[in-house]
């Protein structure tokens, strides 16, 4: 399979009045046409960042991508410009957002809302099939079309999502960025939004991208994991090469750790001691090796590759003999 | 009685919700009938009253007490003052309704503007607005008058410019709010322009307080006018003028009130009406009051 969506070596810097801000720090990731990514990490990874890139929408003047490439469906993204990227802009890239109470306008109608985003991308349709097409999108989320005269406020808050899903797929994207979709809605409804985005992801066939914090969102939906840490990858895989855990990185070992496990006798969890190196003051070597147990000299010095093993990459020093380049 | 529900739900269009809504505020359906009462009267004044009427002095009627041939009695120079009232409707009221039109349109835009694109866009236009926000409004508007030259459309040109600083400065400030939302951010992402941005998104949720402000300043535009009048620049006598009235008998007002009061009461009444219906507007288009 080709790859819908390559990201290499991209550094994002925050130029910000307190000095420079490093967000992504040569961002290794790719996503292949179809394919589910879980990219999991811990706040003020560089999760975000990443998102907003592939969008270029990176806060003006502040935000600023200093060196890689971001290549999207064989088209260089990075020299592509604004025109260009309105085009791509919902209509082969689209994003849900974290917040569903937000992130609609309260001024207006939901399915004005969803029909905005088709007249922007879908200027030649007649009025009736986009409304056809509107309802359709509707009965798929599992809203009754007749709700569509009604605004935000009137409902709840998984069906808001349920709304911002609806406008995210409506011009059929073939990359869907799904920024932490369900972190503002409860468990119960959090289950049906993934039961939801499962789905669709397999009945249009587009390519995912889910943002989250929580490793179980991602065994639930992704095909393949990245772990990312201080604006870099430290860890890619099938779900099943890490989720074994047999061989991962000591920061996703750490994140396991993290997660009550029903079967272990364990009174406390044992969470991953310090907190995530300050991004306007890296460590010359592995971004993790203040808090790392496994921590030598070297890892100071000296930043590791990403080591691969078949579809298994870890960035850690402790695969260097194990598994090659 | 799902069924029911489902039917009382559908074919409503944006225009009827906001109908629906606006209707459920007496006041405002009220005050709606009774500017249009006010405006008929004004509009249709030359089909009933003879212009003459309201500006030929007849100094023998001076100062009657209101009566069947005048209903609102008689001013210093004999006028019916009935007649000078409705005759000065017609410029007061749509001056005054035109330049808080104006200005509120073009406050509007460039508040938006520049609150959606800060940095130097919002600079360079917000310095502008402040020079006019520096000087008073009435040395401002004697300033273009003068360039301009008189007339009714110079006098609207003129509060027009001195009215966009503080309605641009209210929307501004709300667009810097309004423009950090999520579901702008969301438009973005949907490829959306930005000049959609500020006319869908922005617009529609930030025009609330500026609706307010704009019904409340009909009244300051109806005296506005009359102030420049009072000062020469204005309507000159011996056309009527809502203001003028005000100003020209208000030596008279201890001997005879009602040269005062009825004048008066036609501004108020005004001015309430569209209070109330501003009040009205804005409820009804907040699609968050519908209940």
């Amino acid at each position: 399979m080709s790859n819908l969506l390559e990201i290499k070596d991209l550094y994002v810097n925050y130029n910000t009045d307190e000095g420079v801000v490093h967000a992504l720090n040569g961002l290794n990731i790719s996503v292949e046409k179809g394919e589910s990514l879980g990219l999991v990490g811990e706040t003020g990874a560089g999760k975000t960042t990443m998102a907003l890139s592939i969008m270029k929408l990176l806060p003006a003047k502040v935000g600023e991508i200093t060196g890689g490439s971001l290549v999207y469906d064989g088209q260089e993204l990075l020299s592509a410009d604004e025109k260009v990227m309105k085009k791509i802009r919902g209509d082969k890239i689209s994003m849900i957002f974290q917040d569903p109470m937000s992130s609609l306008n309260p001024t207006k109608t939901v399915g004005k809302q969803v029909r905005e985003v088709l007249d922007l991308h879908f200027k030649n349709l007649s009025k009736a099939e986009k409304q056809e097409k509107i309802d359709k999108m509707f009965l798929l989320v599992g809203i009754p079309p007749e709700r569509q005269n009604e605004y935000p406020f009137q409902f709840s808050g998984g069906m808001k999502q349920r709304i911002g899903i609806a406008m995210a797929l409506i011009a059929e994207p073939e990359l869907l960025i799904a920024d932490e979709p369900t972190t503002a809605l409860d468990v119960t409804i959090q289950a049906q939004i993934l039961d939801l985005m499962r789905n669709l992801q397999k009945e249009l066939n587009t390519s995912l991208i889910m943002i989250t914090h929580d490793l179980g969102i991602v065994v639930e939906i992704c095909t393949k994991v990245a772990v990312i840490y201080s604006g870099q990858i430290i860890e890619v895989g099938s779900v099943e090469d890490v989720y074994q855990k047999l061989h991962n990185h000591p920061y996703t070992a750490g994140l396991f750790n993290c997660i009550p496990d029903l079967k272990s006798d364990a009174k406390r969890l044992t969470p991953i001691k310090g907190s995530m190196a300050s991004p306007d003051n890296l460590p010359v070597g592995c971004k993790f090796c203040d808090r790392c147990d496994f921590k030598t000299e070297r890892c100071e010095k000296e930043e590791p590759k990403m080591y691969m093993n078949g579809t298994h990459g870890i960035k850690c020093f402790k695969y260097e003999d194990k598994w090659g380049e | 009685m799902k069924k029911k529900q489902n039917e009382h739900k559908k074919n409503y269009s944006q225009f009827d919700l906001i109908l629906i809504r606006f209707k459920k505020n007496k006041l405002a359906v009220v005050s709606v009938f009774c500017l249009a009462v006010i405006a008929l009267i004004i509009l249709t004044a030359p089909l009933y009253m003879d212009y003459e009427k309201a500006i030929i002095q007849n100094i023998g009627d001076r100062f009657q007490s209101p009566s069947w041939e005048h209903p609102f009695g008689t001013d210093l120079y004999g006028r019916d003052l009935l007649a000078r009232v409705i005759y000065g409707g017609r410029i007061s009221l749509f001056a005054g309704i035109a330049i808080i039109f104006f200005s509120f349109i073009f406050g509007v835009l460039i508040g938006a503007i520049s609150g959606f694109f800060g940095g130097k866009v919002d600079q360079i236009l917000m310095r502008f607005v402040d020079i006019f926000m520096a000087v008073p409004t009435i040395f401002l508007a004697m300033a273009i008058v003068t360039a301009l030259g008189e007339g009714v459309v110079n006098i609207v040109i003129a509060f027009v410019v001195c009215n966009i600083p503080s309605y641009s400065r209210i929307v501004r400030s709300s667009t810097m709010t309004l423009r950090n939302m999520e579901y702008v951010e969301a438009a973005k992402c949907y490829g959306a322009s930005n000049l959609q941005i500020i006319m869908k998104h922005i617009i529609p949720n930030g025009i609330g307080p500026v609706i307010v402000q704009a019904t409340i300043s009909l009244g300051t535009a109806i005296l506005c006018i009359s102030s420049l009048g009072f000062l020469g620049l204005g309507i000159s006598a011996p056309t009527p003028e809502w203001g003028t009235l005000l100003a020209d008998n208000r030596a008279y007002i201890r001997y005879y009130p009602y040269l005062g009061i009825l004048p008066g009461i036609a501004i108020i009444v005004t001015v309430m009406c569209v209070n109330f219906i501003g009040d009205g507007l804005r409820d009804a288009l907040d699609p968050k009051m519908k209940k």
